[in-house]
């Protein structure tokens, strides 16, 4: 068959499933392409609603990056408010209700959902899930009348959403059962300069508490009950983990994989024959581990939509195991890495010592220095390193996609400390934080010997 | 749910909470009392697999993890950096 009289539809309209759409119709501009989304919009960032609601970003609509007309130029059939309710891999069709809609090439985009958590109160108005726009701006209007918020989970969304809130002057509690902010992948000594940055803000911090149950009057949740007490409440943000959204591809019978996302392989394939998939519903490979993992960035789900979407259309391209750069703003500190941190690495019991310093972000003379603090985990034997994390006033960004990339290529830690940089007092100072810890390592590594 | 799923689910909690025990000794100033399940069933995981998985050396440990990984064992195609 021409890859130009190719029927391939998308099924979901986030990062993955747009992007698969528009690489599609780039590289087989005669297929016609159909994308299916239950939602009111496609084409805008979730991950900027916290800072609306915390009034950094003065309104939703710089959010969207483009129009759904748009789509409709550039030859996508986009079917917005539309659910696909299920996928037939024998007779090649999706299915709306009772319509169905025959495809040669499928990808699925279907993203993720909240693992909402199974307790009494759990259905109460007055939960809220950040996650959809429209629903994140009629929640906008509703904390215009709001004095006092509970966030359950310190997840990255949750510390996001916790220290916005509070910045908002909002009376915010942030409720985790972990022992340090973002327990699940971040190391404790790095997390603690967004604690103490979150609690300047008015942030208050329940650490060690379960959340039990949540209470409510006339149907509306006022407190929310945890093992430490109960907190009076006007609403609760639910931020707990992402799991892959993967209801219709398991029942049409396409394999899942032990994360629950979908098995691909390094061309987003399913092991369904002209069946992709792409985004938080798919899981990838870890670089470093070899183990395969789910649920990463918008960047992620938009490069393997551009590999699903490629190959749909014809074109050969293959996505790379992830090294899994990051980076965010916990409060007013800026805190990121690469691959994983120290705690990831005692869980699995991967072999590893940690190297680490705190350097500087530009010359100590010039206004708006601030610490940096770089911590890179190494395999003693090979001195590869394996991994890393951060906090600095500035520059951390920069440092994860730097440090993704050299890692990616086996950097070892002699490499890092005797590595060039940029010294300029604005913007660089004379020694590199990155370095410092790499030649801390070395120390560590002599009194091993 | 798969054992597969079954195993990671549950091998990644333990593990998990195992691994924050141990980087809270040694950051003890950064970090608070962390809530904990009480029981039989987390007992047995935090001092019986807990213990034996880490026993296990690395390489071979992983080999389990990619094989529990995978419907029977079959890893889908996918480039090594390991």
């Amino acid at each position: 068959m021409s890859n130009n009289n190719l029927r391939i539809i998308v099924i979901g309209g986030g990062a993955g499933g747009i992007s698969a759409a528009s690489t599609s119709k780039s590289v087989a501009p005669g297929a016609s392409v159909t994308v299916f989304t239950e939602y009111e919009d496609v084409a805008y960032s979730p991950c900027g609603i916290p800072f609306v609601l915390g009034k950094e970003i003065p309104d939703f609509e710089r959010l969207f990056l483009q129009t759904s007309e748009h789509y409709a130029s550039i030859g996508i059939d986009l079917r917005l408010r539309t659910a696909v309710t299920a996928i037939d891999l024998e007779g090649r069709t999706v299915s709306v209700g009772a319509d169905k809609f025959p495809w040669d090439r499928l990808i699925v985009a279907t993203g993720w959902e909240y693992d909402k958590p199974d307790i009494p109160g759990v259905n109460l108005e007055g939960l809220h899930y950040i996650k959809n726009i429209r629903r994140a701006m009629e929640f906008d209007k509703l904390l215009d009348g709001v004095k006092k918020v509970v966030v359950v989970a310190a997840t990255p969304l949750g510390v996001e959403i916790s220290g916005n809130l509070a910045h908002r002057g909002l009376e915010t509690h942030l409720v985790d059962e972990g022992a340090w902010l973002m327990s699940d992948v971040a190391d404790p000594d790095i997390m603690e300069p967004v604690q103490k940055s979150l609690e300047e803000f008015g942030t208050i911090i329940h650490f060690g508490e379960k959340v039990l149950e949540f209470r409510g009057s006339d149907g509306k949740v006022s407190s929310v009950v945890t093992t430490g007490g109960e907190i009076e409440c006007d609403v609760a943000i639910i931020a707990t983990h992402k799991k892959p959204n993967n209801r219709i591809s398991r029942e049409a019978g396409i394999p899942i994989g032990s994360t629950g996302g979908i098995l691909v392989d390094d061309h987003m394939r399913t092991s369904v024959k002209d069946v992709y998939a792409a985004g938080d519903c798919a899981e990838v490979v870890h670089g470093v581990t070899d183990i395969p993992i789910q649920g990463l960035s918008g960047s992620h789900a938009y490069s393997q939509g551009r590999v699903a979407g490629a190959n749909a259309g014809g074109v050969d391209r293959s996505y790379d195991p992830v090294f899994v750069p990051w980076g965010m703003v916990g409060g007013q500190v800026q805190i990121g890495g690469v691959s994983l941190g120290e705690t990831l690495h005692k869980a699995l019991g991967i072999p590893h010592f940690v190297a680490a310093a705190t350097g500087i972000s530009r010359a100590r003379y010039y206004p708006g220095v601030t610490r940096i603090r770089v911590k890179l985990i190494v395999d003693p034997e090979t001195h590869r390193v394996l991994g890393a994390q951060m906090y600095g006033g500035e520059g951390i960004k920069e440092r994860a996609d730097f440090l993704a990339f050299s890692i990616k290529r086996g950097a070892r830690i002699e490499d890092f400390a005797w590595m060039e940089n940029v010294y300029s007092p604005p913007i660089g100072a004379l020694m590199e934080p990155i370095a410092l810890a790499a030649q801390a390592g070395l120390a560590e590594l002599a009194k091993m010997k | 749910m798969a054992f597969g799923s079954w195993l990671r689910k549950n091998a990644e909690k333990y593990l998990m909470e195992a691994a924050r025990d141990s980087v809270a000794a040694r950051y003890p100033e950064y970090c608070a009392k962390p809530y904990r399940e009480k029981g039989l069933v987390p007992f047995l995981w935090m001092n019986i697999f807990v213990p034996v998985y880490l026993a296990i050396p690395w390489t071979v440990r992983r080999k389990i993890i990619l094989y529990t990984s995978y419907p029977g064992g079959k890893r889908p195609s996918w480039k090594k950096f390991g």
